[in-house]
């Protein structure tokens, strides 16, 4: 075949598919049920060090604020730091993050998430220029609670919220109702912790 | 295994898929059942501790060639009447360069514990750190590239929370090994720092500004089951194998370690001072006090922590196999009057630790050993005393396999008492336990060289014309563990195994 023709066909082909891959992959805000699956799903875990500057980000907070053991070690930077896939090749030889994900390294996340979680919601609270929590703040209703979801995914995982997300976060309030002796602070802080320590959060 | 165990493998690796998921649940591989459990204890002699430095000494007057030959004079060499092991007390005024008097006296250490002691010789393959250290636990890839210390916790670990720990990192002795059907559970967990590390073992116990108990579960399992698998991250990727991997983690072992209260069980360090935990709602580890008389510098010396926290380990059944040692980092123990230099016995790693030999042969053998000795003796003295639950002591169960690497050059300058050694594949191998055959030695030294020689595997006499290997110290040891080894190909060793 000549090359112009296998050119044209090419082309025309391209033309013909073009807009309706564009409808697939076009999910954008609500467009979660065009959600596809990665044959390969090539993912990797951000190091502590890659994750707590997200959340310090997120969170409007210094990184050294993030989480602090017994007021003391850094969780980042000292008490977590190998759990959380980082190196210290000086004194303890470790010149190469964990290969796999060390048993309670989902359980530090947690403690970091929860530590910086809860002073940003007690900082907003305190007054000043909420960053975050603002809206449940001044009144702690479903369309603040929505206002606040989607800051935080905003915010954290640095793209547009989707009403399903959305949904699930403020859900959460029907789930601690029962258990809970502070609903707004739980509430938020709890939605908080939710995207900081999903995996979108904590993989790449 | 429990079948709940089985279940959770079984939906995960549903959930991993028939791609590259699948080697981490790989069910086919998880056939062994958990028995009556054995602990191993590695301590890794890192950098090379040398055999006829330890219990293997020569006497000056066994050699043909005192002079030139590793061996000491006869005054500074204690035995026992019928038993095979030496030991040397030493002091000098210096370790090789650096100005630091030191004095060990390991005659009490052997006198007390060398009823528990086999040494099996050993001329290994490797004079390369990192590679010979991976032998020692691989057997230079005896079975399938499985390490002694997966393979324990592959046994006897199922139920375990953390079965596999490794307290010291970044060598060879802490590699994973090479075979991918090991169960996910067995492969080892590396804890950089024994004293923080227990922090990481509550989500909520002792985090400021944090949410109780309650709130946390249902914040967790909201997470993981309504607001995840809404997005388009999770769908897209939902066969990653990471993904999975920590999804277990949150899951079942999550539980386990939170259960059991290990942020309390294990932490070494008591209330106050650095560690103020009751400010925090924490607390000690109801057995703290016991591991710290034991382990005194827990707080400035990385191995009495790795070793009071393997012992916590152990005893709280978190654990069946747990590699501890000291690493190339020099510790200095402060305090001390000195009088000319350092003060005495102040340096408690030289550079390097058995490597520092290059330097500083014989000092450097003699403190290293030395401090070996003191971390065997304290983990024995507190297994000993630790009831298993149906009569027998922990210790009944447990073997600790130094493992030492290489051994060094056995020559040194005509008469030197100090001088510098490079490596030697020709050396052995020193184990503690109750099950192996005590204050025995296999094999032996020759003293015009100071080589050592082999021994039949199976009646475990003496044969000069043979050398042991790699192989056959891993089969031994695993033998002596009542590993199941069928299959394997491993070679019979039934000599390192007590009667």
């Amino acid at each position: 075949m000549r090359p112009d023709l296998l050119l044209r066909g090419l082309t025309r082909a391209l033309l013909t598919v073009a807009p309706l891959a564009a409808l697939v992959f076009s999910s954008g805000c609500g467009g979660d049920e065009y959600a596809t699956v990665s044959a390969k799903a090539r993912v990797n875990a951000k190091s502590g060090s890659v994750w707590g500057r997200d959340l310090a980000n997120g969170l409007g907070l210094q990184e050294w604020e993030l989480c602090s053991e017994l007021g003391a070690y850094d969780c980042i930077s000292e008490a977590h730091r190998i759990t959380l896939g980082g190196v210290e090749p000086t004194v303890l030889g470790i010149d190469e993050p964990l290969p796999n994900a060390s048993v309670s390294a989902p359980i530090a996340v947690d403690r970091v998430a929860t530590s910086a979680c809860g002073l940003r919601f007690d900082r907003d609270k305190a007054g000043g220029a909420a960053v975050i929590f603002g809206p449940v703040l001044k009144k702690d209703n479903d369309r603040a609670r929505e206002d606040v979801a989607d800051t935080l995914v905003r915010r954290l995982l640095a793209r547009e919220s989707t009403k399903a997300e959305l949904e699930s976060l403020v859900a959460l309030y029907d789930t601690l109702a029962p258990i809970s002796t502070d609903l707004t602070r739980d509430g938020a802080v709890g939605m908080c912790v939710i995207v900081a320590t999903s995996t979108e959060a904590l993989f790449y | 295994m429990t079948q709940s165990r089985r279940d959770m493998l079984r939906q995960l690796a549903a959930l991993a898929g028939v791609g590259a998921g699948a080697s981490l649940f790989n069910l086919e591989a998880i056939g062994q059942e958990a028995k009556d459990p054995r602990f191993l204890i590695v301590l890794c002699a890192s950098g090379g501790g040398s055999i006829i430095d330890g219990p293997l000494a020569l006497r000056e007057s066994e050699s043909a060639n005192p002079s030139t030959v590793n061996c000491f004079p006869d005054s500074l060499v204690t035995g026992w009447s019928g038993s095979p092991f030496r030991a040397v007390d030493l002091s000098s005024d210096a370790i090789g360069p650096i100005p630091a008097p030191f004095s060990v006296k390991p005659s009490d250490f052997f006198g007390r514990r060398r009823e528990d002691l086999m040494v099996a010789t050993l001329t290994g393959t490797s004079v390369n750190h990192q590679v010979a250290q991976r032998r020692s636990i691989t057997g230079n890839e005896a079975w399938r590239g499985r390490t002694l210390q997966e393979l324990v916790a592959w046994q006897y670990g199922a139920d375990a929370p953390i079965p596999n720990v490794h307290l010291v990192a970044g060598m060879g002795f802490n590699d994973s090994g090479t075979d991918a059907s090991v169960p996910t559970y067995a492969r080892r967990q590396i804890v950089a720092d024994p004293l923080v590390w227990p922090l990481s073992l509550d989500g909520g116990r002792g985090v400021q500004g944090g949410l109780s108990p309650e709130v946390l579960a249902a914040v967790r399992g909201h997470r993981d089951n309504q607001f995840e698998p809404k997005t388009r991250f999770d769908q897209i990727f939902k066969s990653s194998p990471r993904l999975a991997e920590w999804k277990n983690l949150r899951g079942a072992p999550q539980a386990k370690i939170e259960d059991l209260d290990l942020i309390t069980r294990l932490m070494l360090a008591p209330d106050g001072g650095n560690f103020p935990l009751g400010e925090y709602g924490l607390g000690s580890s109801p057995s703290g006090d016991a591991v710290r008389a034991v382990f005194p510098d827990y707080a400035t010396d990385p191995l009495h922590a790795q070793a009071a926290l393997a012992f916590l380990l152990l005893k709280y059944r978190v654990s069946v196999s747990v590699t501890l040692g000291p690493n190339f980092s020099f510790v200095f123990k402060e305090g001390g009057e000195a009088t000319n230099g350092l003060p005495e016995n102040s340096v408690l790693n030289p550079p390097l630790a058995f490597d520092f030999s290059h330097q500083g042969h014989r000092a450097g053998q003699a403190v290293v050993w030395s401090r070996l000795y003191q971390i065997i003796d304290g983990l024995m003295t507190l297994l000993k005393a630790e009831d298993f639950g149906d009569g027998t002591s922990f210790w009944d169960r447990t073997m600790i396999y130094v493992a030492t690497e290489f051994g060094r050059e056995k020559t040194r300058p005509s008469g030197a008492q100090e001088w510098g050694t490079g490596h030697d594949l020709n050396n052995g191998v020193m184990v503690f336990s109750p099950l192996v055959p005590g204050d025995t030695l296999l094999g032996g030294v020759d003293p015009d060289t100071g080589l050592t020689y082999g021994f039949d595997p199976v009646t475990g006499d003496p044969d000069p014309g043979r050398e042991t290997a790699e192989a056959e110290i891993f089969a031994g040891l695993l033998g002596a563990l009542d590993i199941d080894t069928s299959g394997s190909g491993l070679p019979s060793v039934p000599a390192m195994r007590r009667a």
